[in-house]
């Protein structure tokens, strides 16, 4: 039983993630912008962090840079979910310290395998 | 004076007199030595024709006396024959008697025997024989009896029947004087000659070492018989009468003992010896026309004597005249030689002297820069030194002997003829030097200015003049060049009405102020000059500032303190204007220096730059202008690249519910029973799926028209690329029934866009797949050709193809073959078209081959990024 918070703008896509990841046992704290879900990540501390990129206020990347810059928050897997499909995205997106990007449309399912094993890489 | 400047040509000229003369006097002396030496030879010759016709004589006096004394003999005989004929009876002992009388030994000397023989015929001999014998023993002389030897053989004979003295002539005493030889022959030769006849040399019988020795026989006649001829002499021969006398003997009792030594006596009918020392010579070789040789006739023989004189009849004076002549001529000879060198070198040394002073002179006037021209009273050039040579360029050569005339230019050549005879004709107090200038010619033609001081000298009676000659065109040029530059500058200044030119003394008070500054400040020159100062046109803070940069004192300073040390600065500044406003102008400031390099003054020449500033100003918003134009484009390309992306964004969001919750109702455990439901998000998936394919085809066309597209390459691993894009398209072809085939083999490296050649690979993978039927296949092959070089992946189905006509077609954007509208296939038709644009990038090749019917294979060549060699490692994935 981990604790995913999830951060994107699009309402629907929060609550398809939502769905997924409650229906496999987590809890989901789910927030709409950049600034909102730094706070949360602060204040909740959760086990994996999913970040849409193109956020208003701050960005996904942003909100990874300022994650890995808290010691507290350093270790924490973080997933970026994204619509930038394009090769120096990714590289940007894996610089910034995503442990892992997902580019959208993605299939719930893949999203779900690949927060098993970060968090059993955590774990470990 | 040091007198060798040797190498000179005067004293070449020298050297090669006093060789000729050298020359002169070795054949004078040759000549003379010659002639002293023909002189001794004359008299050496003479000498010894003398000696030679001195001995001749003395031969030929020899040769007389013994010729005359053989006389005596001779009378001897005619004596003895004269008595025979008073007394035909006449016996031994009267015959004794009569040549002891005739005392031959002290008158007739070497007489060895007188003798008489008688012509006997062989019929009388006998008788004959008894008669001598009878009278021989009568006479009681102790002659040995009489007897005919050698024997009585023969028609006729000749028979010693007398002979004294008897003692030591026995053996003659019978003998046949005709048996042969030298003895016979004189007997006939004294019968025939009617004259005592010598015979040649005998050797006598009665010596016992022989010795030469003459018979001399005369013939006895027939008294009273005719004996004219020869015949007559024969028939009338009674008898001889004989002598015979040593030669020796002879010899030693006619001449002096001296000359008897030196004395060879030869018979030359016999060529024997008759009396002398050979010494080894031949004697049969003598030369009658030797002087010490003579020959001569004694009593009907033919004799040569030698007398080897020795030693020279000339006294030693005279045989040594010719020696004497010669040495006498020779030391003369030398004595003369001996002068003449010695005047020779003294002459040499004059010579030498005066062309040691020639030559410094020449070397004087050789070294002289002025050109230095002598010429004589008819206008020739006497001398012309090496400056001459340089100003007119004429050669000393060309010169010397022709008249100056040339040097003058045609027309001036009058104006040069006056002077001269001008020059000449001065009178012999007044002042006999001129100075004057004159245009000359040069030997090409051109024209310049010369300056000549002539001046008149006489020597040996003739009269001469010398010009000293100076080339002034330099100095003309130069005087003309200043006034030309004067000329230039007045012009320049007056001319430049566009530019201020403003000269200053050294402390800055205006000296010169041109029309251009004029204008351009709104002074007059003469409100300025010698009035104001530099600085007082300059705005005063601009100079206070330049000052505190330069670290000089404000005003003048610091407009020149730069100028001052180097050469000119150029500075843009403000003038002001009569009036105070402003002049934007750029200003250079020169220094003036005197020859010694002093500063004395300044010159600031000003441009109006007003415009230029205006043009600047200008330049400026353009560049300003354009600036922002390029910002805008930049703008203008970020914003397309971020419409792209916005786009895609924008399109894959509502893409991603859809996709998603889709997926969630399939797993919903309430939908396993429910297949229509089932059924229904099957279809709602598929067109999800083909809608984001869509997308993402219009975004890479997108992308592709606005240049925004880029290949990055990168190391690819093409293995795992292909594996990707078919685990993509797997679930497409399990739905499809396709079964999907993969055979790799060792790919290579590659440098690559690996999405991009993942997009090209799945594009062509579920063209494949849509294309085949269920049950069919789809393979994918991958492997490297050409020695590494490239890579080659195939992609076959055997599905329904394209036809033939189409296939040419396929990359076109948007094209659908018919096959596929026919057989409703789902496409865009951008697949294959980006596939083109994304092989291209990457520098290959993508080729189609159909059969309609039978299937399709999609061929894609890449170049790989390692050069070709022969063994390749395994690349690990």
């Amino acid at each position: 039983m981990s604790k995913i918070l999830v951060v994107d703008d699009d309402t629907d896509i929060c609550e398809l993630i939502s769905f997924k990841l409650s229906s496999m046992g987590h809890e989901v704290v789910v927030e709409h912008d950049g600034e909102a879900g730094l706070a949360a990540a602060k204040a909740e501390t959760p086990d994996v962090v999913v970040l849409d990129w193109m956020m208003p206020r701050l960005t996904g990347l942003e909100v990874c840079v300022a994650l890995r810059e808290d010691s507290k928050l350093a270790r924490v897997p973080v997933i970026l979910l994204t619509a930038k499909a394009q090769e120096p995205d990714v590289q940007q997106g894996f610089s910034a310290g995503a442990d892992d990007y997902i580019v959208k449309p993605f299939s719930p399912r893949e999203l779900g395998s690949r927060i098993d094993v970060l968090l059993s890489r955590v774990r470990s | 004076m040091n007198s060798s400047i040797t190498g000179s040509p005067r004293h070449d000229r020298v050297a090669s007199r006093a060789r000729g003369a050298s020359v002169l006097a070795a054949l004078t002396t040759v000549l003379f030595i010659s002639f002293v030496v023909a002189a001794a030879l004359v008299v050496d010759r003479s000498n010894s024709d003398r000696a030679d016709a001195i001995e001749a004589g003395e031969t030929t006096a020899v040769a007389d006396v013994i010729s005359d004394r053989m006389i005596t003999y001779k009378e001897l005989l005619f004596g003895v024959r004269s008595a025979f004929r008073l007394d035909p009876d006449l016996d031994h002992r009267q015959f004794h008697s009569l040549v002891e009388d005739l005392a031959p030994n002290s008158r007739l000397p070497g007489i060895q025997a007188v003798g008489a023989g008688t012509y006997v015929t062989q019929a009388e001999l006998d008788e004959y024989e008894r008669r001598v014998a009878a009278s021989t023993a009568a006479a009681e002389l102790d002659y040995p009896p009489f007897e005919v030897t050698p024997d009585r053989v023969g028609d006729e004979f000749v028979i010693v029947d007398f002979v004294e003295p008897q003692i030591g002539n026995e053996r003659a005493f019978g003998l046949n004087a005709i048996t042969g030889g030298a003895r016979t022959n004189v007997v006939f030769e004294a019968r025939d000659a009617n004259a005592p006849i010598a015979s040649a040399p005998l050797f006598l019988i009665s010596d016992e070492v022989p010795q030469p020795a003459i018979g001399l026989v005369l013939a006895r006649y027939r008294d009273g018989a005719p004996l004219d001829t020869v015949e007559q002499r024969r028939d009338a021969f009674e008898g001889t009468v004989y002598g015979t006398f040593r030669m020796n003997e002879f010899l030693r009792g006619v001449l002096r003992d001296d000359i008897v030594d030196d004395i060879l006596l030869v018979d030359v009918a016999s060529g024997e010896l008759l009396f002398g020392e050979p010494g080894g010579r031949d004697v049969s070789s003598l030369d009658p026309t030797d002087p010490q040789v003579a020959e001569f006739e004694i009593a009907g023989r033919t004799w040569m004597i030698e007398i080897d004189h020795g030693t020279s009849p000339l006294s030693t004076t005279e045989r040594a005249l010719p020696v004497m002549i010669l040495l006498a001529g020779l030391t003369v000879a030398a004595l003369l030689t001996a002068l003449g060198m010695s005047v020779q070198r003294s002459r040499r040394r004059a010579e030498e002297a005066a062309a040691d002073s020639s030559d410094e002179l020449e070397a004087l006037t050789s070294a002289a820069r002025e050109g230095i021209i002598t010429v004589d009273e008819s206008g020739r050039v006497v001398t012309w030194n090496d400056a001459a040579v340089e100003i007119f360029a004429w050669t000393a050569d060309e010169m010397v002997g022709r008249n100056a005339r040339q040097i003058a230019p045609h027309e001036n050549a009058g104006s040069l003829s006056n002077r001269f005879v001008e020059m000449l004709a001065v009178g012999p107090d007044e002042d006999d030097e001129r100075l004057f200038s004159i245009e000359a010619q040069h030997r090409h033609g051109s024209t310049f200015f010369v300056e000549a001081s002539m001046s008149r000298w006489s020597a040996q009676g003739r009269t001469y003049i010398t010009a000293f000659v100076r080339d002034i065109t330099e100095r003309v040029d130069a005087e003309r060049r200043n006034r030309h530059t004067s000329n230039l500058l007045k012009g320049v200044l007056s001319a430049a009405t566009e530019m201020s030119v403003i000269a200053t003394d050294a402390a800055g008070m205006v000296t010169v102020f041109n029309r251009g500054a004029e204008r351009m400040l709104g002074y007059k020159a003469t409100e300025v000059v010698g009035a104001k100062s530099l600085a007082d046109f300059h705005v005063p803070d601009d100079l206070q500032m330049r000052a505190r940069q330069l670290e000089v004192d404000s005003g003048f300073d610091a407009l020149v303190a730069r100028a001052r040390r180097g050469k000119a600065q150029t500075r843009t500044w403000s003038y002001v204007r009569a009036g105070g406003s402003l002049l934007p102008v750029e200003v250079t400031i020169t220094p003036r220096r005197d020859d010694n390099g002093e500063v004395i003054g300044f010159i600031a020449v000003a441009v109006d730059i007003t415009e230029r500033l205006a043009a600047d100003h200008q330049q400026q918003q353009l560049l300003a202008q354009e600036r922002q134009m390029v910002a805008k484009l930049t703008e203008l390309d970020q914003a397309k690249t971020d419409f792209i992306s916005t786009t895609s964004h924008e399109l894959r969001t509502p893409l991603t519910s859809i996709i998603g919750f889709t997926e969630l109702l399939e797993d919903d455990p309430a939908i396993e029973d429910d297949s229509m439901g089932r059924a229904m998000l099957d279809k709602i998936s598929r067109n999800a799926e083909r809608l984001l394919h869509l997308v993402e085809d219009l975004l890479m066309l997108s992308q592709i028209e606005s240049g925004a597209f880029q290949v990055s390459k990168r190391p690819c691993d093409l293995d795992r690329v292909i594996r990707s894009a078919e685990e993509s398209i797997s679930p497409v072809a399990k739905r499809a029934g396709v079964d999907v085939r993969l055979e790799l083999a060792d790919l290579p490296e590659l440098e690559a866009d690996a999405p991009g050649l993942e997009r090209v690979m799945l594009n062509l993978m579920s063209n494949a797949v849509k294309f085949t039927d269920a049950g069919g296949t789809v393979t994918v092959t991958a492997a490297s050709i050409d020695d590494g070089r490239a890579v080659e992946i195939a992609i076959s189905d055997d599905g329904i193809g394209v036809p033939r006509e189409e296939i040419q077609h396929l990359f076109t954007r948007f094209f659908r073959s018919s096959n596929a509208e026919n057989a409703q296939i789902q496409g865009s038709g951008l697949g294959l078209s980006i596939v083109q644009t994304i092989v291209e990038r990457h520098d290959g090749t993508v080729e189609v081959d159909s059969v309609e019917g039978r299937g399709t294979t999609f061929t894609v060549v890449l170049p790989t990024t390692v050069s070709p060699t022969p063994d390749r490692q395994e690349v690990t994935p």
